[in-house]
């Protein structure tokens, strides 16, 4: 597939690293467009961080390239790219000897910004706005990372790069940072780039996903393909799930046995003919509803075939 | 650059080894001072070279392994406390950082052996007069100044082995037990193997020590052969320098 790439903020082509004996990340070729909320999802040891460390400088790629605010790999100023872009990578990197301001003081300077009047704007943001004295080092979890995602905020980026945004975060937080990243994503048009395991705040933001597994990339797609995807789903409550099965088996139905009771059903078959073909036993029927397969789903479904389905799709 | 090398200025006022390094060489030179100023002065005493001055720069020199607690701090720790994740990310090339960090480094060092000398002609001056003992040597003040050039140069050779074991390690506490060891091997060296030819900045500086003892001895430190006892410390602390640079050029940063 042809790919404009001046919509793409950000694209890897064939991105590949491997450590001694160990592949990291293999023919990773990913497009972000400007604007989107693009969230990399995959288990743990997927790629996810090493992808993120790749595009961020921090690691040298060993095949293939990218190109970042369209300067490719390689280009001595590509550094000048990066200045465009805010990062949170891991756990935050702070000075643990110093305040919430100055960490962000030592950040405002090596972006090149001359004043720091917007430092209490940006920490009353974050949530950080008491903090004024206490060193970073009495900080809890939940504050440090409040202040590293301060860090990548500051010099308002245009590509900010979260690596688990939400860790350490309590419920109230992870809706406060999903509510704060929606409106820098409407508001200044900030083009997100979130690894998460979090699938459930994920389809409120997204609105691309790249699915990585053992370093390989299985599809990569935008929010709207991904609804289409998701398979309907029926999930059913009944006397005895095993003498259901016999039937779905009969009509070769594919389905997934949760319980004694409870099935979920995924072939394409109308609630109505089910019901009535179950009326035609003696299977009591308790609950019957109709869903979509989540998120969760698929990327369960997708990780079973992945081993023979490597591609992306869009 | 000025924005890097205010960075390197705000971690190094709160780099908790640059205080205590500060501290700890102020109370010592003090107390040094106070009660062992004629004690410390040993064979010394008699010839007007030492008592004021030989202690400066050898106790200006003295623990040349505690700087490498700054090399640890303020290089290994960036990268296991990930803050140089910070930097690369946002843009700033490795090549302005390694140098606004060498330089505060250098910096720092000249800074606390300075301190450490100051502190000590200022307490020798209120205890005990600043006159040196007995009879002074000829050309006493070039050979102070040369000597004490001498021990700054021998230092920064050492800090510049401390910055690139730093590199290499990336971990504090082991940055700190290699650049101990490594200090010690040197005086291994001096003491038990070979007085005549000094390798490291540590045993130059014994070396140098000995030269002080006399007033002919010290006419060796205003002759041109005395660069060469120099030379292979200086030459150290350039390729660790070099080395350490290609280092954090080329390394992944994890």
């Amino acid at each position: 597939m042809e790919y404009d790439l001046r919509k793409y903020i950000l694209t890897t082509d064939g991105l590949s690293k491997k450590y001694r004996g160990f592949t990291a990340l293999q023919d990773v070729s990913i497009h972000i467009p400007k604007g989107s909320v693009y969230c990399l999802i995959g288990r743990n040891g997927a790629g996810k961080t090493t992808l993120l460390r790749l595009v961020c400088g921090l690691q040298k790629p060993t095949a293939g390239s990218y190109s970042l605010f369209g300067r490719p790999y390689g280009d001595r100023d590509i550094y000048k790219s990066r200045r465009r872009m805010g990062t949170m990578i891991g756990q935050p990197a702070l000075y643990p000897s110093m305040t919430a301001a100055e960490n962000l003081q030592i950040q405002y300077r090596m972006l090149g910004m001359p004043s720091f009047r917007d430092i209490p704007e940006l920490l009353a943001l974050v949530g950080l706005e008491n903090t004024k004295g206490l060193r970073v080092q009495t900080f809890s979890m939940g504050m440090k990372q409040r202040l590293g995602i301060a860090l990548a905020l500051a010099g308002s980026p245009d590509l900010l790069i979260l690596d688990e945004p939400t860790a350490g975060l309590d419920p109230l937080g992870i809706i406060e940072l999903r509510e704060l990243l929606l409106k820098l994503n409407r508001e200044r048009q900030t083009t997100l780039l979130i690894a998460s395991h979090l699938l459930s705040e994920l389809p409120r933001l997204a609105t691309h996903y790249g699915f990585l597994e053992k370093g390989r990339l299985l599809r990569e797609l935008d929010a709207h393909s991904l609804e289409e995807g998701c398979r309907k789903c029926i999930s059913l409550t009944v006397s005895n799930s095993s003498a259901v099965c016999a039937l779905l088996d009969d009509r070769k139905l594919s389905y997934r046995i949760l319980s004694d009771t409870d099935l979920e059903i995924y072939s394409p078959i109308t609630v109505t003919e089910l019901v009535q073909a179950l009326a035609a036993t003696d299977i009591h029927i308790l609950s019957v509803s109709q869903r979509e397969e989540g998120l969760e789903n698929y990327l369960l479904n997708l990780v079973e075939i992945g081993a023979s389905g490597y591609g992306t799709e869009k | 650059m000025n924005n890097l090398l205010k960075n390197e200025l705000l971690k190094l006022k709160r780099s908790k080894s640059v205080k205590v390094l500060f501290w700890y060489f102020v109370i010592y030179s003090i107390l040094g001072t106070l009660f062992f100023h004629r004690a410390d002065a040993g064979s010394f005493e008699r010839s007007g070279f030492s008592a004021p001055f030989l202690t400066f720069a050898m106790h200006g020199s003295s623990g040349f392994f505690f700087y490498a607690s700054v090399a640890a701090g303020l290089v290994a720790n960036e990268f296991s406390q990930g803050t140089i994740h910070n930097a690369i990310s946002c843009g700033v090339e490795r090549r302005r950082y390694f140098l606004s960090k060498i330089c505060c480094l250098l910096g720092v060092t000249v800074f606390l052996y300075l301190t450490n000398v100051l502190v000590r002609s200022l307490a020798q001056s209120i205890f005990s007069s600043f006159d040196p003992y007995g009879i002074l040597y000829s050309r006493y003040w070039q050979k102070v100044l040369v000597y004490n050039l001498a021990a700054i140069l021998l230092l920064l050779s050492s800090m510049s082995l401390f910055i690139c074991i730093a590199y290499l390690c990336r971990r504090g506490v082991m940055t700190f037990v290699i650049s101990l060891l490594a200090t010690d091997a040197d005086l291994i060296w001096y003491s038990r193997i070979s007085r005549d030819k000094p390798v490291g900045p540590v045993s130059v500086m014994w070396q140098m020590l000995d030269m002080a003892g006399t007033d002919s001895s010290s006419d060796r430190l205003l002759e041109p052969g005395f660069l060469l006892l120099l030379l292979p410390s200086l030459c150290m602390g350039a390729i660790s320098l070099i080395v350490a640079y290609q280092l954090f050029k080329r390394a992944d940063i994890n």
